[in-house]
């Protein structure tokens, strides 16, 4: 079997239901990409508290306008747009269009999403804590049982459904999401000190 | 934690659960912080094993999205709207009639600031105190130079009260909340709620929050202005 990345969006059976009123369902959504849309916008704005402010209004209107989303992209990219729109309004209405050049925001358009993702916050604190959680996901990884990580690692680096993956391995899917389970509870175990200590000192950094 | 919600949790975060299993998970995260916790926890570990953004760890806009959508997780300020003639009293205090006002109230703990008397009113009668004079008050002195004007006046079943304000000048619109601490906690969660200043009193403690599509600077400049104390509370 080829090891094909799954085109199915993982965020439907959420939109879906979302767009049925469910806010529960939106609120999920929020949580996981609200760090990715102020990392976005903070390309834009360079003021983390505007990047803030930005990717709130950029959730309140992808809520709104539910209705629009036809599943004709992914969810992300969808939202992406919205959000690259919304930090380009806010530039453009402040008349700070000089600030940045319009070559990034050409190259915005254009780009894939995840180009955008920047690697850390925009403090030396926060970049030390992303460098070094994201070691030791790896490392928490790397030392996981071999059945459990090679579930994990078709997952999240080959973008395989749980029903490809069964394939992979000859196991019934709910063998699959349990390996998948506990490989990411194991991880969670190692890394939740670390993600503690990241948010107490990011905290810390910014009363200073 | 249940190891079942939690590996349906984790099967959610891959798009691998049923509709069937997804409501039933819905409402468990929805009753239970430590697995909406969980669910954000994993989409980190997940950022971090695809080279995605690790920034904003801090971060948590979620109750603020919620709150702007007229969401709100807990109890919502949808309980008790503020009929047009109690408006019009807010507005009318809003436009400077704060000291006669005040001149006809009898206020029997005189050494008190008007913030701390919003804080008793409240506690004792709900729904009054959303259009008392001391709350118009501290509404009134935070918007202090901002031209803003009041469009909607709302109080929450917990004595939470929400001024909507517009800026003429831009248009722009944000909200003012006052809250007693132990809804406003729940009301922000353990995330990172900066655009906030809280007020210790005998009866408690009071949050005034500002969210919005105003700057963060105005945003700053409403909490200074409304006196409460400006510190780390989350």
């Amino acid at each position: 079997m080829d090891l094909k990345k799954s085109n199915k969006d993982k965020d439907l059976v959420l939109v879906r239901r979302a767009k049925r009123g469910d806010y529960k369902a939106f609120d999920l959504l929020v949580l996981k990409y609200q760090s990715r849309i102020a990392g976005l916008a903070l390309t834009f704005v360079k003021d983390r508290h505007l990047a803030e402010d930005i990717a709130q209004e950029s959730f309140i209107k992808a809520f709104k306008s539910l209705e629009s989303f036809r599943e004709e992209s992914a969810f992300y990219t969808w939202l992406y747009r919205i959000a690259a729109n919304t930090s380009k309004n806010y530039l453009t209405s402040k008349k700070r269009k000089k600030e940045y050049s319009e070559s990034e925001i050409l190259s915005s358009e254009e780009a894939s999403v995840d180009i955008f993702d920047i690697p850390g916050g925009d403090s030396p604190e926060e970049i030390l804590a992303a460098n070094n959680l994201r070691e030791m996901i790896f490392e928490s990884l790397s030392n996981l049982p071999e059945d459990i990580r090679t579930a994990i690692s078709l997952r999240e680096f080959e973008g395989l459904s749980y029903e490809e993956i069964s394939e992979v391995l000859d196991c019934p899917i709910g063998t699959v999401r349990s390996r998948i389970f506990r490989g990411r509870e194991i991880i969670q175990e190692k890394i939740s000190p670390l993600l503690d200590n990241n948010v107490m000192l990011i905290r810390q950094s910014k009363r200073i | 934690m249940n190891e079942a919600i939690k590996e349906r949790i984790s099967a959610l975060v891959d798009g691998e659960l049923s509709e069937f299993e997804l409501r039933r998970v819905l409402e468990e995260i929805e009753a239970n912080p430590e697995l909406r916790n969980y669910w954000m926890r994993l989409q980190i570990t997940k950022s971090g094993l695809k080279d995605q953004s690790l920034g904003f760890l801090d971060m948590d806009i979620s109750k603020r999205v919620a709150v702007e959508l007229g969401e709100n997780t807990g109890e919502t300020e949808k309980s008790y709207p503020i009929s047009k003639t109690q408006l019009y009293l807010a507005s009318a205090v809003t436009a400077g009639l704060v000291l006669v006002v005040s001149g006809v109230f009898n206020f029997s703990e005189e050494n008190l600031s008007p913030e701390e008397l919003f804080a008793s009113e409240t506690s004792q009668q709900i729904a009054a105190a959303a259009t008392s004079p001391q709350a118009m008050q501290v509404l009134d002195k935070a918007l202090t130079g901002m031209d803003a004007t009041l469009q909607e006046l709302n109080s929450g079943s917990k004595g939470q009260i929400y001024a909507n304000y517009r800026l003429p000048s831009n248009g722009k619109t944000f909200r003012v909340s006052l809250s007693p601490a132990s809804y406003a906690f729940s009301d922000f969660g353990e995330g990172r709620a900066p655009k906030l200043a809280y007020l210790e009193t005998k009866n408690g403690v009071y949050i005034i929050s500002v969210s919005g599509n105003i700057s963060s600077e105005q945003k700053s400049q409403i909490l200074r202005n409304a006196n409460f104390s400006l510190n780390n509370l989350k």
